[in-house]
């Protein structure tokens, strides 16, 4: 197994581990909450473009889910050193590839919407990456591909309708796509600082999410 | 906005008529919801058979009210209706 190859993740003691989780279960349950009311739109509008979306945050929160339970893992039994640096590996891995399906969904999502054919052309990249290592930088770049895209298409939708409730997905997925690069470039440079920066404006980008749920709820 | 209202949409535009109104007659829907009067009696019939508006009928004309499922409608319209124009979506 490769996964010594892949980028080092943060070595800040055991405090991070936690901090991750706490910061993972506010994010699970913003993601949560908007899967909820775009399932009870999708149920009584019976419009199919909400099924992309709930799937695309659906999947998300999957994805928060696995990361969840594996730093639950690495917390509970004390791992150390090789093993915290294996179950994180795991857990960066299947979260990116959650991102990367999620993000598909949604990108399908928004193109649908302006009547254009979704470009999933790049999905073959995956298919010839065997090891982890690959699997997380090719995952990487795709999910900024896709989410420069929806970032493009919900910019448009804010500036066609100039309504507030608009520009809380453009926020939210400018400050993901944002997370993003940074994630890349902190694991380019090895930078830490970086890495939480990263991890900081994600989960800022799922607490917009949160806002535009409890705006929807007050509706 | 799309030139063709949503059967979903014209519904909901035909429950705030009425609720703006409390009570509201035929003639004020039919103003207010912009539809043909074939169309409105039988959206109106069909919001009456789901129970999301009650008749009140006198001697004089028949008037509309929504009922507290037609309410229940309209609330989760509203949230719908905000999703919609959050991420683009046509209703």
């Amino acid at each position: 197994m490769r996964w010594c190859y892949l980028p080092a993740p943060p070595s800040w003691g055991t405090y991070v581990l936690p901090l991750l989780l706490l910061l993972d279960v506010y994010s699970l349950s913003a993601l949560l909450l908007l899967c909820y009311f775009l399932y009870r739109a999708l149920a009584t509008s019976k419009v199919k473009l909400f099924a992309f979306f709930f799937s695309g945050f659906a999947v998300l929160a999957a994805g928060e889910v696995a990361r969840m339970v594996v730093l639950l893992v690495a917390i509970l039994s004390g791992a150390a050193g090789l093993r915290v640096l294996f179950l994180t590996h795991v857990a960066g891995v299947v979260a990116q590839i959650s991102e990367t399906v999620a993000f598909l969904f949604i990108a399908a999502g928004y193109t649908l919407e302006i009547g254009e054919r979704a470009r999933a052309a790049v999905l073959p990249l995956l298919q010839h990456r065997r090891d982890w290592a690959d699997v997380f930088w090719a995952t990487s770049l795709l999910n900024t591909v896709l989410l420069a895209y929806i970032v493009i298409n919900a910019v448009n939708v804010y500036i066609s309708s100039r309504k507030r409730v608009a520009a809380l997905p453009a926020i939210a997925f400018s400050l993901m796509l944002l997370s993003n690069v940074l994630l890349m470039l902190s694991l380019l440079w090895a930078d830490e600082l970086c890495f939480i920066a990263s991890k900081v404006l994600y989960f800022l980008g799922l607490i917009t999410l949160l806002v535009l749920a409890v705006e929807v709820s007050r509706a | 906005m799309s030139a063709r209202r949503s059967k979903l949409r014209i519904i909901a535009d035909i429950l705030r008529v009425v609720e703006s109104e409390g009570e509201a007659n035929i003639s004020k829907i039919l103003l207010e919801a912009n539809l043909s009067y074939a169309r409105l009696t039988k959206y109106l019939g069909e919001l009456e058979s789901k129970g999301f508006l009650e008749r009140i009928a006198d001697e004089r004309e028949v008037k509309f009210r929504v009922t507290r499922k037609g309410q229940e409608f309209l609330r989760e319209f509203r949230r719908i209706e905000q999703l919609a124009e959050a991420f683009g979506i046509e209703l």
